[in-house]
């Protein structure tokens, strides 16, 4: 298989008299000693931050990084040297008939050593949120393992990288894949602008510092170190990580099992139809033992145990972005074990208004609505029942007044159903038309 | 028969180091211990298989690759069953690769011996359906039936099923191999005298009249998903009925086929199978008229009360006594004013639906039909004009 090596840095260990700066692309090729990657989901971004170490000459060396056949921002490449004495970066050039190449000029006043560090945006990597839930047979608890998947479509081979993920919403003026595409259209003032740059914080000091992964190999799945940063959350992965081009690399956190949940069933014609949808509920917080950092939207994939040794798969279903406290709800479709069925039983028309001419012009309609709930699972379930009422309405009795008036036209109650019940709420509510319309 | 084998489980013996996930598809190809095939869910199956894999002490790696299937690659899925949990002594689940252009997946196992590890790796299969259908032996009184259930497979997957534990919600697992391309039908439960109800329902339009043509009227038999009947642990899904009878002369007829509606314990299940042809409906408008005329300054009306009066003339021809449902339709503010039998029911089912029952005594055989006439006047308030 062949494979792009890109990001290749050269640099001229020669001096040069500042009026003749002839390029020499040649001489030495330092690994990179280190290599970050913060990969988002919410845009095609990464920012890749990689450490080398350079020798330099007395006077101006040139350092040139090129980068074919990968999804780089030109417009992004800085380079930091890292406060070193002595080194001064006079300058960045795109030389002329070039587009994937940068050359800075660093002028030297001893010859020396130092560290330095390269910044750039790359499009092609991204990161994904999975999550394996498995309930008891009773459903009254789960175990649930988060999984975070990077894949790695850039062009380029990354080794030995440390991993963070962000989660949150992050602006761009630009796509990156489409200034990679353009080559060197000088924007780099809106793009450092549109991006929030985040300091090197003291877990990748600590992943940074870490020993080479060989020798580090972890008897045990690797931790997710989690941090909140301004509005968004930062997920790092313990250790480094080799993630090829073309590759994607699942790392599963630790799993968290125990987690009390409550089984629910929701009827609501707008959002699910006919259906009676199965639900299971909880908090992202301490009491179902989450709650320490917020869970990124992705796909749950829900399976309970079948009573005989193996897994039911229960469904699959996308959830959003849960701040911690929130609500986690994970729909599960309809089991078929509890219907609903909704009727109009009685339709009166009354209070007739006659023009002066003898029209009808107004009149009331009272309407009798019968709805009937089955459950007919071998335990009580809770239910959330939204009802719709159109037009100008007032209820004159219902069977059941536990509901709340979401608003004007929306009731819902919150009940439970015991084992093989059938509950029946009846109500009468009067409909205005006409000139015995009261609302707008 | 040669077999289809898509599915390949590599475990990678050497111990390589963490950042190589180049692959070296050799070693051993552990066979299946075990093979699940779950069908519970009506919509995906479920597949999980066990297998012995041997590691060594370090980093192994554990290929996954399938070919000529379709697996949802998300919903792959490996558990430890020897060594799980979070202690020195398990194995643990480092990473998992995803290689580029490739149907496979690479586990990053951690091992800190050399042993055997049994695994079961679970995913959803396309290409598995599943459907149900029944059948329902009549007794000669036509009161009770051999209630058949039935599970039909169908495997499109692409990979054969050698030996596999098939999972359905309604019985005990069964093991089965089963060959890409086959279908299999199992008996999923069986009733042999489940209590079964004979009725006859006619379902007149609204304003459809057949008069001296008759009715038509469905032959429908009611079946109880309940514990008593023998049946009420699990919902009935949906599924093709057929009806057989028995002719008395050891052998058996056709009665006809409906389609189950899916149906949960304690519920009713209704099956159309025919017409019947010795119970006769006539059904006339014996009236339609209009009361308490309101009209306007130009003498149009604006509002009135409908007096509808339908007849049912009913003949039963056959030697045994039946009850003659008849669904009628209806609209507007309706009320029922009179019924002229006494003994007839009535039952508002909603604002549209009205059933009435109606019992028949036996024709007496060589005798003529006794014919029941029922008269029922409705009265529909308030309607306006252009209703009917």
């Amino acid at each position: 298989m062949s494979r792009w090596i890109s990001g290749t840095l050269a640099a001229a260990l020669i001096t040069f008299a500042a009026h003749s700066p002839a390029k020499i692309d040649l001489v030495t090729l330092p690994a990179r000693d280190s290599t970050e990657l913060t990969i988002y989901n919410s845009q095609d971004l990464t920012l890749v931050r990689e450490t080398r170490n350079l020798s330099f000459a007395k006077g101006m060396n040139e350092i040139q990084f090129s980068w074919a056949n990968t999804l780089i921002d030109p417009t992004s490449l800085q380079i930091d040297l890292k406060g070193a004495k002595g080194l001064t970066v006079q300058d960045a050039v795109y030389p002329a008939g070039t587009t994937q190449l940068i050359v800075w000029n660093i002028q030297a006043e001893e010859a020396t050593s130092a560290p330095i560090e390269i910044t750039y945006f790359s499009s092609g990597l991204s990161w994904s949120a999975d999550y394996i839930v498995k309930a008891n047979s009773g459903e009254t608890e789960f175990e649930l393992q988060q999984f975070t998947t990077v894949r790695n479509g850039s062009g380029e081979d990354f080794d030995n990288a440390v991993t963070r993920v962000v989660v949150g919403e992050v602006n761009l003026i630009r796509l990156i894949a489409d200034l990679a595409k353009e080559g060197v259209q000088l924007e780099r003032e809106e793009a450092g602008k549109a991006v929030a740059f985040f300091a090197m914080d003291a877990m990748s000091q600590r992943a940074a510092a870490a020993p080479p992964a060989a020798m580090a190999m972890p008897a045990r799945a690797k931790e997710i170190i989690k941090k909140a940063v301004s509005e968004y959350y930062l997920f790092a992965v313990e250790g480094k990580e080799k993630i090829e081009n073309g590759w994607g690399k699942e790392l599963p956190n630790p799993k968290v099992s125990g987690i009390p949940f409550n089984l629910s069933y929701e009827i609501d014609s707008r959002k699910f139809g006919d259906q009676v949808v199965k639900f299971y509920k909880l908090k992202n917080d301490t009491q179902a033992k989450l709650g320490k950092e917020p869970l990124p939207d992705g796909t749950y994939y829900v399976y309970s145990d079948d009573g005989r040794g193996g897994l039911r798969f229960e469904g699959s279903t996308t959830s959003k972005y849960v701040p911690i406290g929130d609500d986690i709800e994970l729909n599960l479709g309809s089991d078929g074990l509890v219907l609903f069925e909704q009727k109009t039983m009685k339709s009166e028309r009354k209070n007739f208004d006659f023009g002066t001419n003898g029209d009808v012009n107004g009149y009331d309609e009272e309407r009798t609505v019968r709805l009937e709930i089955k459950n007919s699972r071998d335990r009580k379930i809770p239910l959330k029942l939204t009802h719709y009422i159109d037009g100008d309405w007032e209820m004159i009795e219902a069977s059941d007044s536990t509901y709340e008036r979401v608003d004007r036209g929306t009731l819902r109650w919150e009940t439970t159903i015991e084992a093989g019940e059938t509950r029946v709420i009846t109500y009468k509510a009067v409909f205005h038309n006409g000139t015995r319309v009261k609302a707008n | 028969m040669k077999k289809n084998s898509p599915l390949i489980l590599v475990a990678i013996l050497a111990a390589l180091p963490i950042t190589g996930f180049a692959r070296t598809k050799l070693v051993t190809l552990p066979d299946r211990a075990k093979l699940v095939t779950s069908l519970e869910n009506p919509r995906f199956t479920l597949l999980y298989e066990e297998r012995e894999i041997p590691l060594q002490q370090g980093t192994n790696y554990v290929d996954f690759a399938w070919n000529g299937v379709s697996i949802d690659a998300n919903s792959v899925m490996i558990e430890l069953l020897t060594n799980p949990g979070d202690g020195d002594t398990a194995t643990k689940i480092i990473a998992t690769g995803f290689p580029p252009n490739e149907q496979a997946l690479t586990w990053q196992l951690y091992s800190p011996a050399a042993r055997t590890e049994r695994i079961r790796v679970s995913y959803l299969l396309n290409g598995i359906s599943q459907d149900t259908s029944y059948e329902i032996r009549m007794n000669q009184k036509e009161t009770a039936g051999d209630f058949q259930q039935y599970f039909r497979m169908q495997n499109a997957s692409g990979e054969d099923l050698d030996n596999a534990i098939v999972r359905l919600p309604l019985m005990d697992d069964l093991t089965r191999s089963m060959d890409s391309g086959e279908v299999r039908r199992f008996l999923a439960s069986r009733v042999p005298e489940l209590p079964i109800k004979k009725v006859f329902i006619a379902r007149p339009g609204y304003d459809v009249f057949l008069g001296e043509d008759g009715e038509n009227i469905d032959l429908v038999y009611e079946i109880e998903n309940k514990t008593e009947a023998g049946l009420g642990k699990y919902k009935l899904p949906n599924g093709k009925a057929r009806l057989y009878g028995d002719d008395g002369m050891n052998s058996s007829i056709f009665l006809g086929e409906d389609m189950l509606r899916q149906t949960p314990p304690k519920e009713k299940a209704e099956l159309t199978l025919g017409k019947v042809k010795d119970v006769v409906l006539k059904r006339r408008l014996m009236k339609d008229e209009r009361t308490n005329v309101k009209t306007n300054n130009r003498k149009e009306t604006v509002m009135f009360d409908q007096v509808r009066q339908v007849r049912y003339e009913i003949e039963n021809f056959k030697e045994e006594p039946v009850t003659l449902k008849i669904n009628e339709t209806l609209n507007g503010d309706w009320e029922i004013q009179e019924i002229t039998e006494a003994g007839v029911k009535t039952e508002r089912k909603s604002l549209s639906e009205l059933v009435v029952s109606v019992d028949l005594p036996a024709n007496k055989k060589g005798e003529k039909a006794e014919k029941k006439v029922v008269d029922i006047t409705f009265v529909i308030k308030n309607r306006f004009p252009g209703e009917k």
